[in-house]
């Protein structure tokens, strides 16, 4: 097998690219579950006996979508129900929902309905992270979620697989939490490979290539980049717009991504009982824009994020009717004008806009200035 | 012929009379009372035990809406960065805090707490973290997960009770008022008769013809809304019951040659809301039972009102999944002899529009009915044509009364 850095590069680009129509006859022997969402315990269906698989968009084909969802549902929330229309989701076992927003909400009913003979569930996560009862609740919804794939699994899921599927979780996210780390030392398009694929892979064959490429990257020069930026929003369905970036010579320094880094972020205990350490995880790490806690402030948190990673500028790649994040916009928005930090917004409708978003990426870099290297 | 097609309520004198002095008293109650801003599905009751003045920016969107104020309000809102595809009652809102010289009384008196809860949406969330930040002021949302089952699960309600207390407490250390169990009990007395007779008088629409129609009640529920759990709310709706009676007595229709009886699904279109009603009511057609004023159907459980409270709030119409609301609406197709449906989806409310695509379907395979999707905006009049709205009602109607 060949290893060095491009031939691992490359399976990762062609995992992370790997349609879910295709995804059964390249892991035969897995059982897939598909996860809509970065608040799923996906550790809990890995203990089940399943490969959970997140499903992202992909350009409309049937339009199957709008027999049940308006014109002014997000297009994440009407593709997935495109591709489980369209039977591309046939070889997967079940779906798993978390909950987030109104329209994920819907989309949770309306997929149980439509798809009635399949497994299908909505892990109820609380949209409050913090007071004294949440993690009360989070538990026992936990634990409802965790009888739940029992029963579909015809098998017990004993508290030592549970924990042996954190350790896998947790040895996961530190590796991804490494690559984030050396963003600089591969292309934009490389680095959202490893995280994609890292989310449609099964874990254990993702974390030997990841294993066996940080140490390539460690010895690779950096790169030089015209500017830095940060890019925030919901999903990051491919990589039209990191190779955008690459086009252009802008470094994406980091990003607040729900296919990134609010999949990659916090680890869970293995000491405890694991689903009081899976739900400490999901109320801790940094809250997606469709929850609430007191004390988080997610202009300030990106404009620090921003600062440690030296990004000159903020691009907001938002998805056409997504209330959370359109809200979030309008607030941090304030916050950027305040410290004078520049960003633009590429919007998400039907797909990649990609000439319309290189053009206005393309000024955007042009005005933070630098030379493309 | 001269008769009017439609028969005016004698009661809304009153209820115009209550709601202008609840608005007129919001403009001075604050200055002795603190004051809340809360959304529609918050525990009103609670804040009324602990006299807590409170006004609601929703029925407040709904009011710029209907004086056709909403539209300027939701492009001062986009002005400052809110996507113009966020509900209009927000953009409205939000558009009244930053420009009061345009909103209607000056927009709203400025708050000391904010109270929210999410049992009606996700929406409300980010509207009042905005507001949070804006005013500076403390905001508890009370967070109530959404119903997937047939019913609320014990876990579900554990948690929404528990914050209730939780609540009760930040209140006190916010306001330093005491919570008052009789006075609760009282509110919850208060509430609980509103909402009876809010019951009895859409059950009155079961009567052929129905002494109301939709649009009557969509005016008629504001007190149920925002005096809920005061005693003002059983004050006017017994004059709203009586007149209903009397009108069902005589068997006097608010459609005055009802012909079809059909049900009406989301927030009514507030800007045209006589304009589109007009086009059903020439003829024949009356709304005898909607889903949205069916939403403050729900009573409290007395013996214990915290409890009682907890499974009120959690059982919201809209916080059900699709289908309970599809159950709930068969029903009202039995009971009330509906003979088609109307959905109005509502490009502003996402949680309670999408779904309707297959409610449609199991009310026309179930029920046997036609239906019609009526796409526009509760308040936001860029969003839709009233051309079109037209044309496609007409077809609807000559396809029923054919
Ligand atoms: S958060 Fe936004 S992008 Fe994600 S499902 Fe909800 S509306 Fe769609
Ligand atoms: S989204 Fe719907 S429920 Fe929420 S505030 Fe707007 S109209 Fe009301």
């Amino acid at each position: 097998m060949p290893d060095d850095k491009d031939a691992l590069l490359a399976r990762l680009r062609n995992a992370a690219e790997l349609p879910p129509q295709r995804w059964a006859s390249e892991y035969p022997a897995r059982r897939p579950v598909a996860v809509f969402c970065s608040y799923v315990p996906e550790e809990l269906i890995h203990a089940a006996g399943f490969t959970p698989v997140r499903i992202r968009k992909r350009p409309s084909r049937s339009g199957a979508w709008s027999e049940h969802l308006q014109s002014y549902a997000c297009p994440l929330a009407r593709s997935l129900l495109e591709q489980g229309a369209d039977g591309d989701l046939r070889a997967f076992a079940g779906a798993v929902f978390a909950h987030s927003c109104d329209t994920m909400q819907a989309l949770a009913d309306i997929w149980r309905m439509r798809f009635a003979d399949q497994f299908a569930w909505v892990v109820n996560v609380p949209t409050r992270l913090d007071g004294p009862h949440v993690a009360d609740y989070l538990q026992r919804e936990l634990a409802e979620f965790h009888a739940a794939l029992e029963r579909f699994a015809g098998n017990p899921i004993g508290d030592a697989d549970l924990r042996a599927s954190i350790g896998l979780y947790n040895r996961l996210r530190t590796l991804l939490a490494r690559l984030d780390g050396l963003r600089d030392r591969m292309s934009n398009a490389e680095f959202y490979s490893a995280i994609l694929a890292a989310q449609t892979m099964p874990k254990e064959d993702f974390i030997p290539i990841a294993e066996a490429l940080i140490p390539k990257l460690e010895a690779a020069p950096p790169r030089v980049s015209r500017a830095r930026v940060v890019v925030v929003g919901a999903i990051l369905d491919d990589l039209t717009l990191p190779a955008l970036a690459d086009d252009l010579g802008l470094q994406i320094a980091r990003d607040d991504l729900c296919t990134s880094a609010r999949y990659l972020e916090g680890e869970a205990t293995t000491d405890g009982p694991p689903l009081a350490a899976l739900a400490a995880r999901l109320l801790g790490r940094a809250p997606c824009p469709a929850k609430h806690r007191e004390d988080w402030r997610r202009g300030p948190a990106l404009m620090s994020l921003a600062r440690t990673r030296q990004a000159q500028g903020m691009v907001f790649y938002l998805q056409k009717f997504c209330d959370p994040h359109a809200f979030d916009y309008a607030d941090i928005r304030r916050d950027l004008e305040q410290a004078d930090i520049p960003h633009i917004v590429l919007e998400d409708d039907a797909g990649p806009a990609t000439a319309q978003w290189r053009t206005r990426l393309q000024a955007f870099a042009e005005m933070l200035g630098g030379t493309i290297p | 012929m001269t008769t009017r097609p439609y028969r005016r309520l004698q009661s809304t004198a009153a209820l115009n009379r209550l709601m202008t002095a609840y608005y007129l008293r919001s403009r001075w109650i604050g200055r002795v009372r603190p004051m809340a801003w809360v959304t529609s599905g918050a525990p009103i009751e609670i804040l009324e035990a602990m006299g807590i003045a409170s006004v609601y920016p929703e029925n407040y969107g709904a009011l710029c809406g209907a004086q056709r104020v909403a539209t300027d309000l939701c492009q001062v809102a986009e002005a400052e960065g809110f996507s113009q595809d966020l509900c209009s009652y927000a953009r409205t809102s939000v558009g009244a805090v930053f420009a009061p010289d345009k909103a209607p009384m000056a927009g709203l008196p400025r708050p000391d707490l904010l109270i929210a809860s999410n049992n009606i949406c996700g929406t409300v969330v980010k509207w009042y973290q905005f507001l949070a930040r804006h005013f500076g002021i403390p905001l508890f949302l009370l967070d109530v997960p959404y119903v997937h089952d047939d019913a609320p699960p014990e876990r579900v309600l554990a948690y929404v009770e528990a914050q209730l207390r939780e609540m009760i407490a930040w209140l006190e250390a916010h306001t330093h008022r005491r919570l008052n169990p009789h006075r609760l009990s009282q509110a919850v007395a208060y509430s609980n008769e509103a909402v009876r007779l809010w019951k009895e008088i859409r059950e009155l629409c079961k009567a052929r013809p129905s002494p109301l129609n939709a649009p009557d009640l969509f005016i008629a529920m504001a007190p149920i809304v925002v005096l809920r759990g005061t005693r003002w709310a059983p004050w006017y709706y017994r004059r709203l019951k009586r007149e209903a009676q009397g009108r069902v007595a005589r068997g006097e229709g608010a459609v005055v040659n009802e012909r079809v009886r059909l049900l009406w699904d989301n927030i009514a279109i507030w800007p045209r809301l006589f304009a589109v009603f007009s086009q059903f009511i020439k003829r024949g057609a009356c709304f005898v039972a909607d889903t949205y004023t069916n939403a403050w159907a729900v009573s409290v459980g007395a013996d214990d009102p915290i409890r009682g409270l907890a499974l009120a709030y959690t059982t919201v119409y809209i916080n059900q999944q699709i289908p309970n609301r599809a159950r709930a609406m068969l029903d009202m197709v039995r009971e009330y002899d509906i003979q088609g449906a109307v959905f109005h989806s509502n490009r502003s409310c996402k949680p309670y529009s999408f779904g309707q695509y297959d409610l449609r379907r199991i009310l026309e395979r179930e029920a046997g009915i036609p239906t019609l999707i009526l796409e526009a905006d509760m308040c936001d009049t860029r969003a839709f044509a009233e051309g079109p709205l037209a044309t496609r009602i007409q077809a609807f109607m000559e396809s029923l009364t054919q």
